[in-house]
């Protein structure tokens, strides 16, 4: 009981970026867009966030190094470079007309390669750096940490954890009751619908665009602020997952945040696997993966025995 | 007051070097339900666009109102009360009847909540008004194409439309669905609106029409009073001087009972998964060379499946379907013949080329060893162009023809094989006069070598026109069939389509009886 008290809250604080990135693509898969760029925009938003912080962290002028504020700092500026990579892939893919995979793709190349060189630039190594962050607050965990059972589940997560719930509650509501969200789904599901009542459909998919540029970045960041480092490869495939989960999740907020859970889930149990069973470390660190492929067939053949059709 | 008045109005496409409107006049007088007939490509789309502001004209003015306006986008068209239903439905399948009607100009709480209810009392209020009995809080994805026509007028009503275009609006509709738009207009039109209904079927302007305009070749020939003009002089005029008259056909003299038996149907059931009742229920029936076995029904009846359980696109539930005794090849290849009600995409590829179209059925004879020989691909598309008189080249992209063409295109692929079945769907939906004459006559002209032909359609006349056997279905059961010839009693058939002895809803019903008294709604 205990000890799964403890892979549900480890599983919940490893949730966040890769909710933070679901949420982000519901916006742009209900506008009607493959949005094969999470993968990418996470990277640059790890990496903005990691150079934000190491510019600071190196000016003597800049007292905040050090405190609190250097994780604000990392996850604004993480924030905002996915947002702004993302309105380019927007622009490129809306307005000047490229093949919105290519120009995803395009993003994710680019993301890889032009991190790789700014890293040597920036941060002075194409390595592992380490980043003076202190931990998020965790601002329940001093009352109510020492709950039985929901202690460990639920109030020693960070505060950046709270804030993705609040996150998805915030973008059902816009999703579902919103005229902005009507609008969103109506791009998505029939363009010609808003076309005909004089309306751009695409000025509604640049918006979600660079929402999901920016929920991205932020969770490139929040990888970047939790490990209080910079790794290469950070996102390790989040973004990919992420666009499994909105599938998964029936592209709905709830749906999505429960199939967030279920991936974190699993990267919990391969991180506890690591330290008990006795198998080597490779699989264990395949078993997240495996996990996505196996909700992915098992997703289809559920939707298939209730008669639903798969999209 | 919203009267209508275009003047002078050309409009050339330099890109197909086409002038659709040659110096147009159009006058439309308020509270009136003005009809603009002409076969395809005479230019009715254009000028109404023009109107609606999806084309800008080349020179000429409009007057709505006595005052001269400029329409520069749909949106400006909107502003000054002019809506236009085109041809097929914009609505988003996800959302409720009244979202899709309050869709961008929504009623909302806090400046950025949709404001639900809101939305729903305006829609009722909208609704009841003007004679329309759709549920607020049914799906798109749940309505008939006609009331997904009827949210199309309520959407543009939400939007205080006085002027209501509407570009052939009957031709994806059931013949119960016209008399219910009929009726809609009429309503629309007493309470002061003025309305403008693009068609090709000269019958449905003395039905519907006050006044209307002839246009051919991209000009507007003359303005009548709808009742001063007959059937055939407008369809002449339509047509530009060949006379016309709508074809009899005779059915088939009866054959002896020993001619082979084609294609058989045995008890198919079909049930959709997760639906009540099955759409396709306890359907038999044979077909023999030679004949032309016609099936009427009204959308939703259990047509659609029955052409998909044929054609082998859907496995029946139960039941079984035998093509010279045996089940249906996994490929249909060169076994069936079938020109699909989805045309544009089961029936074609519209980013294809007209000779890629051409020969997609026919692997064996376009792609000898599996390599695929241009040649034999031209040649065959030049031979098609010249046989079915279609308007275009071998090279050029199917997407760019016109509806006529592009069924034409379909026919002389299916027809090419000589398959000894041959399906029909509706296969004149939105043709004009020409083209379906032309479409039935290949119909005949198959049946004449010897072919099994299975008609499915959802207008009687067509039907009637074509079959040797006449069977109707309602709720997925088929009704007895019957040999076709003047004793077969019209009435009957359109109470058996409409499901009599079954609970049938008061709309229906009221169609029924139109349909019986015999057209005159």
């Amino acid at each position: 009981m205990k000890d799964l008290s403890v892979l549900c809250g480890d599983a919940l604080g490893l949730m966040t970026p890769l909710l933070l990135a679901a949420i982000g693509g519901l916006f742009t898969e209900l506008a009607g867009m493959l949005n094969i760029a999470l993968e990418g925009l996470i990277t640059i938003g790890a990496f903005a966030a990691a150079a934000a912080v190491h510019a600071v962290s190196a000016s003597p002028h800049f007292p905040a190094a050090g405190n609190g504020a250097a994780a604000v700092i990392a996850l604004v500026a993480g924030s905002l470079a996915g947002g702004m990579v993302a309105l380019g892939y927007g622009i490129g893919s809306q307005r000047l007309k490229a093949n919105e995979f290519v120009a995803g793709l395009a993003t994710n190349l680019l993301a890889t390669g032009i991190v790789v060189a700014l890293a040597d630039r920036l941060l002075g190594n194409k390595g592992v750096v380490s980043l003076a962050i202190p931990g998020l607050a965790r601002p329940l965990e001093r009352t109510l940490g020492n709950m039985p059972f929901l202690g460990e589940l639920l109030f020693r997560q960070d505060i950046l954890t709270y804030a993705s719930w609040f996150l998805v509650i915030v973008a059902s509501f816009v999703i579902t009751k919103s005229t902005f969200g009507l609008r969103l789904r109506a791009s998505g599901s029939n363009p010609g619908a808003l076309a005909t009542l004089g309306r751009n459909p695409k000025r509604y998919r640049l918006v979600a665009v660079v929402l999901s540029g920016l929920a991205c970045g932020l969770a490139g960041a929040a990888l970047t602020v939790s490990l209080s480092a910079y790794v290469p490869d950070m996102s390790a495939g989040r973004g990919w997952i992420a666009l499994v989960a909105i599938y998964l999740g029936g592209k709905k907020a709830g749906g999505v945040l429960a199939a967030c859970f279920v991936f974190a889930f699993a990267e919990s149990l391969s991180n506890y696997a690591q330290g008990v069973l006795r198998v080597p470390s490779d699989f264990i660190l395949a078993l997240p993966y495996a996990i996505t492929l196996a909700a992915l067939i098992g997703g289809a053949a559920w939707k298939r025995l209730r008669g639903g059709q798969i999209r | 007051m919203p009267s209508v008045s275009m003047k002078g109005i050309s409009k050339y496409y330099g890109a197909s070097s086409i002038l659709a409107n040659d110096c147009a006049d159009l006058l439309v007088r308020d509270g009136e339900i003005h009809a603009i007939v002409g076969e395809n490509g005479a230019g009715k789309s254009t000028l109404m666009k023009i109107l609606y502001g999806l084309e800008r004209p080349d020179s000429g003015r409009i007057n709505l109102g006595g005052r001269e306006v400029h329409v520069r986008s749909p949106a400006e068209a909107a502003l000054l009360g002019i809506g236009m239903v085109q041809q097929h439905a914009e609505i988003v399948d996800e959302f409720s009847a009244a979202e899709n009607v309050v869709l961008c100009a929504e009623p909302r709480r806090f400046g950025f909540v949709l404001d639900r209810r809101a939305a729903r009392a305006r829609f009722a209020g909208l609704a009841a008004d003007n004679g329309f009995s759709l549920d607020p809080d049914a799906l798109g994805s749940g309505l008939s194409v006609g009331e997904r026509q009827e949210l199309e007028i309520l959407k543009l009503l939400y939007r205080k439309a006085q002027v209501l275009v509407l570009d052939e609006p009957t031709a994806v509709l059931a013949e119960e669905e016209v008399f219910s738009l009929f009726a809609t207009l009429r309503r629309l039109a007493a309470s002061g609106r003025t309305i403008i209904i693009i068609t090709h079927k000269v019958r449905e302007v003395r039905a519907i029409a006050d006044s209307v305009t002839v246009m051919r070749h991209g000009k507007t020939l003359s303005r009548l009073a709808a009742g001063d003009v007959g059937e055939e002089e407008l369809a002449t005029l339509m047509m530009g001087g060949q006379s016309f008259a709508p074809a009899l056909r005779t059915p088939r003299r009866p054959r002896p009972e020993d001619v082979s038996v084609v294609f058989e149907a045995q008890d198919l059931r079909y049930v959709l998964r997760g639906a009540a009742r099955p759409a396709v229920d306890g359907v038999s029936f044979s077909l023999r060379r030679g004949e032309v076995l016609g099936i009427c029904a009204l959308a939703g009846n259990g047509l659609a499946e029955l052409e998909d359980l044929a054609t082998g696109f859907r496995r029946p539930s139960s039941g079984r379907v035998l093509l010279d005794g045996r089940r249906l090849p996994r490929r249909r290849g060169k076994a069936i013949g079938y020109v699909p009600q989805d045309r544009l995409r089961r029936g074609a590829s519209l980013h294809s080329s007209v000779q890629e179209n051409l020969a997609a059925l026919d692997r064996d004879a376009f792609f000898p060893h599996g390599i695929r020989s241009v040649h034999r691909m031209v040649s065959f598309a030049e031979a098609a162009i010249r046989g079915y008189d279609i308007a275009a080249t071998p090279e050029q992209r199917l997407g760019s023809l016109s509806g006529g063409s592009i069924q034409k295109v379909i026919l002389a692929r299916e027809l090419n094989g000589n398959a000894d079945f041959l399906v029909f769907s509706n296969p004149t939906w939105g043709l004009d006069i020409a083209s379906t004459e032309f479409v039935y006559e290949r119909i005949l002209a198959a049946r004449e070598r010897g072919a099994a032909i299975l008609l499915v359609s959802s207008s009687l006349d067509e039907v009637l026109a074509l079959s040797d056997r006449v069977g109707v279905m309602s709720r997925g059961r088929l009704a007895g069939i019957e040999e076709n010839g003047p004793t077969l009693d019209r009435a009957h058939l359109g109470k058996a389509m409409l499901g009599a002895g079954h609970a049938v809803d008061s709309r229906r019903a009221h169609a029924g009886r139109g349909l019986a008294m015999g057209r005159k709604p």
